[in-house]
């Protein structure tokens, strides 16, 4: 499923965090960083996914909510809510999400896809899964959450 | 070591940079001057031209030190009178310093350029008045020239011409084949790879050629990245805020190491002032003059001149414009495009313009200036100007639009499709510019920076392009306003001013017309929005009592109830627009201490203005104005029109910056003036006829009849007791601000019903025939802009001039000046009259007007007064009348936006024609904005007046034919 040729290629880094009871993972090498959720000011008459935007040292972020991009269920934002910030197409966009989790060594070739009970909104977003020992991480095609 | 030569090389070359760019503009001026030599730009040119030199000479760059120091000495004979600056001197003088850039800018192999052509040119003026002391040294310097020459010319000439033949090309024609942008990116891209190793010299390292080659072929792009020009001034500054900034630090560590509140707050709020003033004075860094893109282009309108054989003036003015730098480069190309194109196409060639009575000497207008929160730079010639249908026929025949679609267009925007892609007008299209060839890429490379083109051209009087550019990426003053805890900026430029009522004052100042509340502001009746509706904020209010926030309950501003009146008489006259809900939640909150009864809180109106539009903005707080730096809102927020962006503020956080046009769309107020319109339609080709549009003053007179009165005579309305009503002699007066106020109601004169006989009732206030007379209603709805068709047969009667309907209801429009003069016969003015003229027939007036309406509304009153009238649909048919009874016809009447030929187009075509040019033009609209009668007066339009103000109308027309004898 993954065009893969190389070897070196084939491991990648997976940062994982949670929204809700879901662990979800990107590829490390496309966030840029996790930052604590700060001021946000709200856009009104934006679309409901949207948070707000940020100012992140002079630039200002775009913050989407992904529990509300992934039709999840709406969770509150904690202590630990952090926003993972993302550069995607010359700006910056945040995702907020419940808290964050460890850095994971994946192989992508074990990526699988997603269950095919999985539709929807849910599932448009998804790259697929990939199982550790004890867990389960849903890849999120952060182009695709971005774009649409 | 090798490190310190390449500091001491970069700083030369910036130097050297710097010191060309000025020797351009002013070797020009040199030139214009001619035999009266100006010593000191003749000095300036050559202190450049020696420090170039000078460095050269350190550096060890033979070649560039060779050339500049020829070129000094012409200049130094030009200094000392033995020579006069002429065309060809200063020519070849332009070209050695082009040559020293070229040099410059690629130093690594400027020991293998061939400057003989230029040393050969330089010595050929050198020697040409030899004076006695110089020949020595000038001699001296063809000798070393010849020697040099020879290992120079084997192995480089051909090849370096060849390079830059393929290299040049590019260059220059890049913008016009932008839109074959594949094709050219290829070329860029390969072939100075292909050529520059064989340009080599076998002795130089074969790893600069790989570097050097790609560089050089945008070496002009690219270089004004790299450095920029900052005002000395603002250096020190940035200097002084900087050591202050070290000062401010010093205390901070001080006072927290003493444990010193006292000091650290104070040093904290140092820290604070300084960074801001910092960041303020570095982000003004960022603003750079026009003066720097402005300065090339007398050469470039010289040079293509004299290629052209054309004479050629070009004026600049607002070179100390400042412009964000991001604006000022992107700016360049497509300005260089459009000054080639006017000189190549614009400007007829000498002896063409000598044959139509013009100066031989053309004449191109370069300028930059603010306007309304814009920066508009205009380039405008007195060439042969654009021909519309010419430009209209050729998009046709190129399937860029369908005929029909063109018949429909206004000249303007015939002129507009110019700016289509694949587009040339020219009839030989030249390797300068087609004229239109290109011109999409200069209006996309414009509109990449937010900018918009206008065209505006008349044949063989010129034509002007005029570029606007939003502050987007400047710094923008701006005022800072809040609702509830969210802020936002408004720019400075869209406010007009700040008005603060006291809850006092409000129910005097802010009336109710139905669902839309309206400020009086020193007699104008000015629209309002809430803030915080139109972002869909819950409004708040600051309790005076225990200073909480609470949720703003009540739905109309001026909902300052007083308490005789019980709830439910209030129902029966406004069950319609008060909904259930609210009401049981009032009566649940009505006790003595609500604060409908005491209205506390004072009202912030932000009076912003668009264009020529006003209206107020509500907001809950207003704050300082702050300059802000506009930054672009994520793709995301695409969707948000209602923001212009976003700023950081000195807090740190994030503020959006509103719109203020678009707030306005969205808290429902049409945008009606002329230009809003005419800007939309430009926007997209597919246009229609605009058809008027009017506003109008809804209210009831009778539960079941709805009137509709044209808002612009109303001059404010007033809630009345009816008891306070007197009659006197048949007629009814109130009393009313000191003074008897005549009071009438339509079935006084109409057959309606008679006002419901409620306590209170409305009094719209309407001052004509210079008097001020209120109409009895029973209460307003609303203010509403139409263009519904009117119908004027089925409900005339007496004060109504018809019905349309209006919001899904019939609506009779009253025709005010009609009521009023069946009660009060006696005010009309009797000076409108018509004068008969000397063979006792009724002076003539011609009247164009589109719209059916008002052609007779407008017809019907001007004929009251005894004028005959001749009534034209459109432009084109008043100017065959015109033409056909061009005797009788006096004065013309005519509307603006009209099919075929417009208002403008008319009152120009009717000047410009010598039997005409003394005929009074009265241009009747909607609304007049300033912007609207400064274009009108260069049309020729002698007077504006608002459409159905019948008074002012006459009087201006009995004014123009009583002057004009």
């Amino acid at each position: 499923m993954e065009q893969l040729s190389q070897e070196s290629s084939n491991a990648f880094l997976v940062s994982t965090f949670h929204i809700g009871e879901t662990l979800w993972g990107i590829d490390t090498l496309k966030a840029q960083e996790v930052i604590r959720v700060v001021d946000v000011t709200c856009v009104h008459h934006a679309p409901d996914y949207i948070v707000g935007i940020i100012n992140l040292r002079g630039k200002i972020v775009t913050i989407i909510d992904l529990s509300k991009k992934l039709n999840l269920p709406k969770l509150d934002r904690t202590e630990k809510s952090r926003i993972i910030i993302v550069k995607w197409n010359k700006e910056y966009v945040g995702f907020l999400v419940d808290s964050i989790s460890d850095v994971v060594n994946a192989e992508k070739d074990k990526i699988q896809p997603p269950p095919s009970n999985i539709n929807g909104a849910q599932g448009k977003y998804f790259k697929g899964v990939y199982h550790t020992e004890n867990q389960l991480i849903a890849i999120l095609e952060v182009e695709r959450v971005l774009s649409e | 070591m090798e490190n310190i030569d390449e500091e001491v090389l970069q700083m030369f070359i910036e130097e050297s940079q710097e010191h060309l760019a000025d020797i351009e503009p002013d070797l020009l001026l040199i030139e214009e001057r001619g035999e009266n030599i100006d010593i000191e730009l003749v000095n300036k040119v050559f202190r450049a031209a020696h420090s170039i030199k000078g460095g050269a000479g350190f550096l060890d760059l033979g070649k560039i030190q060779e050339v500049s120091h020829k070129a000094e000495n012409v200049l130094d004979m030009i200094r000392s009178y033995q020579i006069t600056p002429n065309p060809e001197i200063v020519n070849i003088l332009l070209l050695a310093f082009d040559k020293l850039r070229e040099m410059i800018n690629n130093h690594k192999e400027s020991d293998q350029t061939d400057i003989s052509e230029v040393l050969v040119s330089l010595s050929r003026i050198a020697s040409s008045k030899p004076p006695k002391e110089e020949k020595e040294t000038s001699e001296k310097e063809v000798e070393i020239k010849t020697e040099e020459k020879e290992p120079v010319e084997k192995e480089v000439e051909i090849k370096t011409n060849d390079v830059e033949e393929t290299l040049n090309p590019e260059n220059k024609t890049n913008l016009s084949e932008k839109n074959n942008k594949s094709i050219t990116e290829n070329n860029v891209a390969c072939e100075p790879e292909k050529i520059v190793p064989t340009k080599k010299s076998p002795q130089s390292s074969v790893n600069n050629s790989k570097e050097e080659a790609p560089k050089k072929s945008s070496s002009e792009s690219n270089q004004t990245e790299s450095s920029l020009r900052v005002k000395v001034e603002l250096l020190e500054s940035l200097m002084n805020l900087a050591g202050e900034l070290v000062l401010c630090r010093n205390q901070l560590i001080e006072a927290i190491a003493q444990k010193d509140q006292h000091s650290l707050q104070a040093s904290a709020q140092q820290v604070n002032l300084v960074t801001s003033e910092l960041q303020e004075a570095i982000m003004l860094t960022r603003m750079q003059s026009i003066d720097r893109i402005f300065n090339k282009f007398p050469r470039v309108v010289r040079d293509l001149a004299k290629q052209l054989g054309k004479k050629v003036n070009l004026n600049i003015q607002g070179k100390e414009v400042e412009m964000d730098k991001t604006i000022i480069e992107g700016l360049s190309d497509p300005l260089t495009h459009m000054i080639r194109n006017a000189v190549d196409h614009g400007i007829e060639p000498s002896d063409v313009r000598a044959n139509i009575n013009k100066n031989p000497v053309g004449t191109i207008n370069l300028k930059a200036y603010h306007q309304a929160g814009h920066m508009v730079v205009e380039i405008s010639d007195d060439g042969k100007g654009l021909d519309p249908d010419k430009i209209a026929s050729s998009a046709i025949a190129k399937g860029l639009i369908s005929e029909d679609k063109v018949t429909a267009m206004s000249e303007k925007e015939k002129l507009d499709l110019i700016l289509l892609p694949g587009l040339s007008t020219a009839e030989n299209i030249s390797n300068v510019s087609g004229r239109g060839v290109g011109m999409d890429v200069v209006k996309i490379n414009l509109e990449k920076l937010g900018g918009k083109i206008d065209i505006e051209s008349k044949i063989d009087k010129g034509s002007c392009f005029r570029i606007k550019l939003p502050l987007t990426l400047a710094i923008i003053p701006s005022l800072l306003v809040s609702v509830g805890q969210e802020r936002f900026a408004i720019p400075q430029i869209n406010v007009n001013e700040l008005i603060r009522i006291r809850p006092s004052q409000v129910k005097d100042r802010i009336e109710q017309v139905g669902e839309a509340a309206v400020l009086n502001l020193r007699g104008s009746l000015i629209p309002l929005v809430y803030l915080a509706d139109v972002l869909g904020i819950s409004k708040t209010y600051l309790d005076p009592c225990n200073f909480e926030r609470k949720t703003e309950r009540r739905l109309l501003i001026a909902d300052r109830r007083s308490k005789k009146r019980s709830l439910q008489e209030e129902e029966s006259i406004d069950n319609e627009i008060i909904d259930q809900e609210e009401l049981t939640g009032q009566k649940e909150q009505r006790v003595s201490s609500d604060r409908r009864y005491h209205a506390d809180s004072d009202l912030n109106i932000v009076i912003a203005t668009i264009e020529d539009f006003e209206y107020g903005l509500i907001v809950e707080n207003l704050h300082d104005t702050i300059e802000i730096v506009v930054k672009p809102l994520g793709q995301h927020l695409k969707t948000t029109k209602e923001y212009a962006g976003a700023t950081i503020m000195g807090d740190g956080r994030v503020a959006l910056i509103l719109d203020i046009a678009k707030i306005a769309e969205i808290g429902g107020l049409l945008m009606h003036s002329e230009s809003a319109l005419s800007k939309k339609s430009s926007d997209d080709h597919t246009t229609k006829i605009k058809k008027d549009i009017q506003s109008f003053l809804l209210f009831k007179n009778s539960i079941d009849e709805h009137c509709a009165v044209l808002l612009d005579l109303v001059r404010r309305i007033e809630y009345i007791n009816a008891s306070d009503i007197e009659i006197l002699a048949g007629k009814k007066i109130l009393q009313y601000r000191d003074t008897n106020l005549p009071l009438v109601a339509l079935n006084d004169v109409a057959d309606v019903n008679k006002i419901a006989d409620e306590q209170q009732l409305v009094v719209i206030v309407f001052k004509i025939y210079n008097r001020d007379v209120g109409l009895l209603a029973a209460r307003p709805i609303d203010v509403i802009e139409t263009s519904a068709a009117i119908d004027q047969s089925t409900l005339k009667q007496t004060g109504i001039m018809g019905s349309s309907i209006i919001k899904e209801r019939t609506t009779m429009i009253l025709d005010i000046f009609d009521l009023v003069e069946a009660i009060y016969p006696e005010w009309v003015n009797k000076n409108n009259l018509a004068t008969l003229t000397t063979d006792g027939k009724a002076p003539s007036i011609l009247l164009a007007e589109d719209s059916t309406f008002f052609r007779n509304q407008v017809k019907k009153f001007i004929e009251e007064c005894g004028y005959m009238v001749i009534a034209a649909e459109d432009g084109q048919e008043a100017w065959e009348l015109l033409q056909e009874k061009a005797d009788t016809i006096r004065l013309l009447v005519t509307d603006i936006e009209m099919p075929r030929l417009d208002g403008y187009a008319l009152s120009r075509t009717i000047k410009e024609d010598s039997r005409f040019s003394n005929l009074p033009i009265i241009a009747v609209t909607t609304r007049a904005g300033n912007d609207d009668i400064a274009k009108g007066k260069s049309a020729g339009i002698d007077d504006y007046q608002i459409k159905l103000d019948k008074e002012k109308l006459l009087a201006s027309i009995s004014s123009y034919l009583q002057v004009k004898g």
